[in-house]
């Protein structure tokens, strides 16, 4: 029994995914090990905090999953497949809710704030509540595909190509909503740089 | 240099622990985990089906038993065919046995019952 946890658990997750369509409850419970958490911070992050919107959402998703792993596309990772259903979910949610996903007035912000080494310095000593409250705040005031682009690069760590397949779009869009983003943060952060 | 201290600066910011977020129970996929359960159970019984159905026969076995249908069906229309043949037989001897006037008489009482 041990040995077999042990080698489910060094799967891969398109193996898993495999065990899952034969009905091993196994291989489901290491897959949610995996990918529950993280889901999760991602749809609570997409949806507005809304904690108990993005346990919704993630049953949601799992239940897809254990219900059609046929649709499991193998021409891309697992990783990139759950992301990009969890994508189509949030959109979704956007279009159920009547909000539009290429919105809000982000040429209102000041674009143009940069900050130096020392100012980085600062705001990486600073408090991390104190921070990521101001970061979550200025999260909720990009578009969807911004805020998502963000999220999957900086929380997830994926590369502009994975997030392009995520959100279906050329990676140069994906490149400019980073960037676009990364300027609004810094404007918005300007006041704990030191040299202003 | 600078964009690579944003970047960890950020990444750090924004990983899973520092969300606060509590790691989700099980209970919240157990919908999803019963359906695993169910897909097994019909699995196993699609399996049975498929076992018999994906017997593997090799070319002689089938070669083998379609030689020992053909003789069987061979021998069976055989036996129909000699009782046939042997009925025809005793027919004809009965009536090579028989004299005219009997066969006539028989003629006659055949004839009378149609009428």
């Amino acid at each position: 029994m041990v040995s077999k946890v042990a080698d489910i658990s060094s799967m891969t997750d398109e193996e898993l995914m495999f065990r899952i369509s034969k009905g091993e409850t196994l291989a489901f419970d290491v897959l949610y090990e995996r990918y529950g958490h993280r889901l999760l911070v991602y749809f609570t992050r997409m949806l507005n905090f809304d904690k108990e919107h993005a346990q919704d959402a993630l049953q949601e998703l799992f239940l897809k999953i254990v219900e059609a792993p046929e649709r499991f596309n193998p021409s891309m990772t697992f990783r990139t497949w759950v992301f990009s259903v969890a994508h189509n979910y949030c959109k979704n949610f956007y279009r159920r809710n009547g909000i539009k996903t290429d919105y809000y007035n982000d040429a209102a912000f000041n674009v143009n704030g940069t900050f130096g080494d020392e100012a980085l310095e600062t705001i990486s000593k600073m408090d991390a509540k104190a921070f990521n409250k101001l970061l979550y705040a200025a999260l909720e005031d990009l578009s969807p595909e911004k805020k998502e682009a963000f999220i999957l690069k900086y929380q997830e760590d994926r590369s502009l190509a994975e997030i392009a397949v995520i959100q279906n779009c050329p990676e140069g869009s994906v490149k400019s909503r980073i960037h676009y983003t990364i300027k609004i943060l810094e404007s918005k952060l300007e006041m704990f740089n030191p040299l202003k | 240099m600078k964009t690579n201290k944003m970047d960890d600066l950020l990444k750090g910011r924004m990983s899973e622990k520092e969300s606060g977020i509590e790691r989700p129970e099980y209970d919240l996929v157990k919908a999803a985990r019963e359906k695993v359960t169910n897909r097994s159970t019909a699995n196993a019984r699609v399996f049975n089906i498929k076992h018999l159905l994906n017997v593997r026969i090799k070319l002689y076995q089938a070669g083998i038993a379609a030689a020992f249908l053909v003789g069987v069906t061979f021998f069976f229309t055989k036996g129909t065919d000699e009782s046939g043949e042997r009925k025809t037989t005793q027919f004809a001897d009965t009536l090579r046995s028989s004299s005219a006037k009997q066969n006539m008489l028989l003629v006659k009482n055949f004839t009378t019952r149609i009428n």
